[in-house]
């Protein structure tokens, strides 16, 4: 693909949502295609820092959770409007990102993929444990953006979100940063004898990536508007891994196409019940990794050559 | 006052024990195949599930569900050598210790999700070998099962350590550990080696989930709280290091009974991580790491 | 006692399919040593691997003596006679210099007394490392470690020795004493040797044979005397080649 198509997408995801909003979907499938840019936002930003990076980050989930509970920190406590924390926690989230890259950042390799696991796994013990904030498993409630239940105006945010992670995404791999992070992906000892600020490239990314993880989270809690503990487990994590991986890591529409798959499965799946559709998506994206390393996107690309260029990003 | 600190160490280190059993095989196999296993804690989660099995359903005594569990445990970490890791670290592709993270995370949550179909979510309990309170100097209290889980724990970790320091095997593994090359010219076999240390990886962590079973509770997704304390105590203690897995674990399991104890109970399961951040902030490579470049 | 390597056609490839051997042939004559000499990125270091087992090879046949050996993993090749010492560090850094000797005969490790005759004939080969057996071989100096390793890959009574640039990084002092060596077990016809070196006349004068590689394929071979009166045609041949950008 060109760079001008490149530039195209957002406008199409934006010019969808609100196309969507004016057709006045069911409201099962106006859910599913909402929660679905929650989830293209946190895979797509997995997918830059894990498939473009090399960072390999189990916080991800972790990072979301607590730019919902921020949010209904914010709107609840502090008397914010939603619109505002949307501003606001991807930006809290961020700091948060990076506070956590200072530590798990120092030692390259393995100790990044266990540190933000730990971290991932006792935030979701505090908030367990933390009932009298969190309000334990009923949950807190929060009010929508705009009185009444709208799908439509979410569907609409829905549409600009997404569009604004793939301008984030191709300010990202096009500029700079991008070639700096897949210079320390590809080879971190030879991109540190080129005189790249390692850490510095490594921190920024992964403050990039929380900041979009904050807005999904921030987006969630907006439009859910229930939020329990259970928003952070090591399942939905799973999800969001699997919807990267199936895509493709390291291409740019890999974790577009990973969620399309995988939501759709759910989608038609869902009758089995819930264990069922883990089992079978857990299962698929187990054996993408094992035998299609590299995802359907490169899988499709094999069985059409001349169409590989068009392609990689 | 003293007796409540008293307590609470002694309490701390039974359970410190159980942790470092737990974890000392994640960094055994981190070792010589530089692969951080995300299936781990599923490896001790089936082992508590064969135990309950064992002992529950077939009604025969609690310390074949021991067997049972590390058998079980070593069985499926044997397995998920064979059929997940080996094709990835035997290929020819770049970054294959992301792609065996990837891959054994995504093996974790398939069997989280197969278990939950198949036994569902019901917290089970293990009976105890030795359910009795025991009063030590007329003012402590500690529970037999606890004492038992401990002897066990610490008997087969002085076994790892004879294997490690005493036989070939352990020769064998050392050699992989410190100089890949150097055991490859030398002929020491690595697919061999990695079963074997796999199959010890496997049969301690189911073995430390049966121990751990009538203390806590057996359900599908308990392998993900063992993989966070396991993960702990290898970060801590130095990844690929058997001295400070055990010195981890049973720092963790002190620091954590004190915790609870003198701070707040609520938070047990989350003091680790404060723990183990304190340590990076000091010794990036865990207190007996020796290089921080673990990859 | 030893054996003949033949190689026919060695082609090896780390990722993908970028070949850096490329078909490479090669006769070593039983008990004989077979210097092997070229540009760097000739594939040197790669041909040894292959042979070893610790690279992978994609194409070509490997025979010791009447042994295919090309399909078999380094740990069954150690089994066969071959014995590598790679010119990457490959010292067991946190082990003592008897227990890197002791796992040199790794292969024959039940034998007890044949394993302790060994270790303490080996042991004894190089004086700048005698005094220090039972120090951890990690706390010696670079160039001792090298003489650990070349002592720990003769533990094994190899039938075929593969030395990757044995002498690189190494002081004076140690040279020498690796030469003697390397010129002994030439005297001792009991070993076949292949020797990668990077320093030319060093080789050419222990070579029985002596084979030119350039760019992952045969340049040249011929017998050590007959490459030394060619050398400066050679030499000048790889210089036109590195200078117009062909190897690297």
């Amino acid at each position: 693909m060109t760079k001008l198509t490149h530039h195209l997408v957002p406008l199409l995801f934006v010019a969808a949502g609100l196309g969507l909003s004016l057709i006045g979907l069911r409201p099962v499938v106006a859910d599913l295609l909402i929660l679905s840019v929650y989830y293209l936002l946190l895979a797509g930003s997995w997918n830059l820092l894990a498939g473009f990076a090399g960072q390999y980050s189990f916080a991800h989930i972790g990072l979301a959770t607590a730019g919902a509970y921020g949010t209904a920190a914010l709107v609840i406590a502090g008397g914010l409007s939603g619109w505002a924390t949307l501003v606001i926690m991807p930006l809290a989230v961020a700091l948060l990102g990076g506070g956590l890259g200072l530590v798990a950042l120092r030692v390259r390799g393995v100790q990044l993929p266990l540190i933000t696991f730990a971290f991932a796994g006792a935030f979701a013990v505090f908030l367990a444990a933390a009932s009298d904030i969190t309000n334990g498993s009923m949950g807190l409630q929060l009010p929508k953006l705009v009185p009444g239940f709208d799908r439509s105006l979410y569907l609409v945010l829905g549409g600009i979100l997404a569009g604004l992670f793939f301008i984030v995404q191709n300010w990202m791999i096009d500029g700079k940063l991008g070639l700096l992070m897949q210079a320390i992906r590809d080879n971190e000892d030879i991109a540190h004898g080129m005189g790249v600020g390692i850490f510095r490239v490594k921190i920024a990314a992964f403050m990039i990536t929380a900041a979009i993880a904050g807005l999904a989270g921030s987006f969630y809690a907006n439009y859910v508007g229930v939020l329990a503990p259970s928003m952070l487990s090591m399942g939905e994590m799973g999800y969001v891994v699997a919807m990267a991986v199936i895509g493709g890591l390291g291409y740019r529409y890999g974790p577009l196409i990973g969620v399309v798959i995988i939501r759709s499965i759910e989608y038609f799946v869902r009758g089995f019940g819930a264990e069922y559709t883990l089992v079978i998506i857990t299962g698929i994206a187990l054996l993408v990794v094992l035998f299609f390393r590299e995802g359907v996107i490169a899988y499709v690309s094999r069985l059409m050559p001349r169409q590989t260029a068009r392609w990689r990003s | 006052m003293t007796q409540l600190f008293v307590q609470s160490l002694l309490l701390g280190l039974l359970q410190g024990g159980l942790y470092a059993l737990l974890a000392v095989g994640l960094s055994l196999v981190f070792g010589i195949l530089r692969v951080v296993n995300f299936a781990h804690g599923e490896f001790a989660m089936l082992g508590s599930f064969a135990a309950v099995f064992v002992v529950d359903m077939l009604g025969l005594p609690v310390w074949t569900g021991l067997i049972a569990a590390a058998v079980a445990g070593a069985a499926i970490a044997y397995a998920t050598n064979i059929l997940v890791l080996r094709p990835i670290y035997l290929s020819r592709m770049r970054q294959k210790g992301e792609y065996t993270i990837i891959a054994t995370f995504l093996l974790s949550q398939f069997l989280i999700a197969a278990a939950t179909l198949s036994f569902g979510t019901t917290y089970r309990k293990l009976p105890g070998l030795w359910d009795q309170n025991l009063a030590i100097f007329d003012y402590i209290y500690l529970s037999g099962n606890r004492i038992v889980a401990f002897v066990a724990a610490i008997a087969m970790i002085a076994l790892l350590f004879f294997i490690v320091y005493r036989t070939d095997i352990g020769r064998a593994w050392r050699a992989l550990t410190q100089n890949p090359l150097g055991a490859a010219v030398v002929g020491i076999d690595v697919n061999r080696y990695a079963n074997l240390a796999f199959l010890a990886s496997g049969a301690f962590a189911g073995l430390a989930a049966a121990l751990l079973a009538p203390l806590m509770f057996v359900f599908p997704a308990s392998g993900v709280i063992a993989l966070v304390k396991a993960f702990i105590v290898v970060i801590i203690g130095g990844l690929g290091s058997i001295r400070g897995t055990l010195f981890a674990g049973l720092l963790l399991g002190v620091v954590e009974v004190m915790c609870t104890v003198y701070i707040d109970t609520g938070y047990t399961d989350a003091y680790g991580f404060a723990l183990m951040i304190a340590v990076l902030l000091f010794r990036p490579q865990g207190l007996f790491g020796r290089t921080g470049r673990a990859v | 006692m030893s054996e003949a390597i033949t190689i026919k056609g060695l082609r090896v490839a780390y990722e993908s399919d970028i070949e850096i051997l490329r078909g490479v042939d090669m006769l070593g004559g039983a008990n004989t040593l077979t210097a092997i000499i070229g540009p760097n990125g000739a594939g040197k270091s790669t041909l040894l691997k292959g042979v070893a087992g610790v690279a992978p090879v994609t194409g070509g046949e490997i025979h010791l003596g009447g042994q295919r050996i090309e399909a078999l993993n380094a740990a069954q090749r150690v089994g066969a006679g071959v014995s590598f010492v790679p010119q990457e560090a490959s010292v067991f850094g946190q082990m003592t210099v008897l227990e890197n000797l002791r796992l040199g005969g790794w292969h024959r490790r039940k034998d007890k007394a044949w394993l302790e005759r060994r270790i303490a004939f080996c042991g004894d080969l190089f004086h700048s490392i005698k005094p220090h057996l039972e120090r951890r071989a990690g706390d010696l100096s670079g160039g001792q470690q090298k003489l650990v390793e070349i002592a720990r890959g003769l533990v094994g009574e190899p039938r075929l020795l593969l030395l990757d640039e044995p002498t690189a990084g190494l002081s004076p002092v140690m040279v020498r004493e690796v030469y003697r060596e390397i010129a002994r077990l030439k005297e001792s016809r009991s070993v076949t040797v292949l020797l990668v070196e990077q320093n030319v006349r060093e080789a050419l004068a222990v070579a029985d044979h002596v084979y030119v590689l350039a760019m992952g394929q045969n340049d040249t071979d011929g017998p050590a005397a007959e490459i030394a009166g060619r050398l400066d045609g050679i030499v000048r041949n790889w210089m036109s080649r590195e200078g117009s950008g062909m190897a690297s």
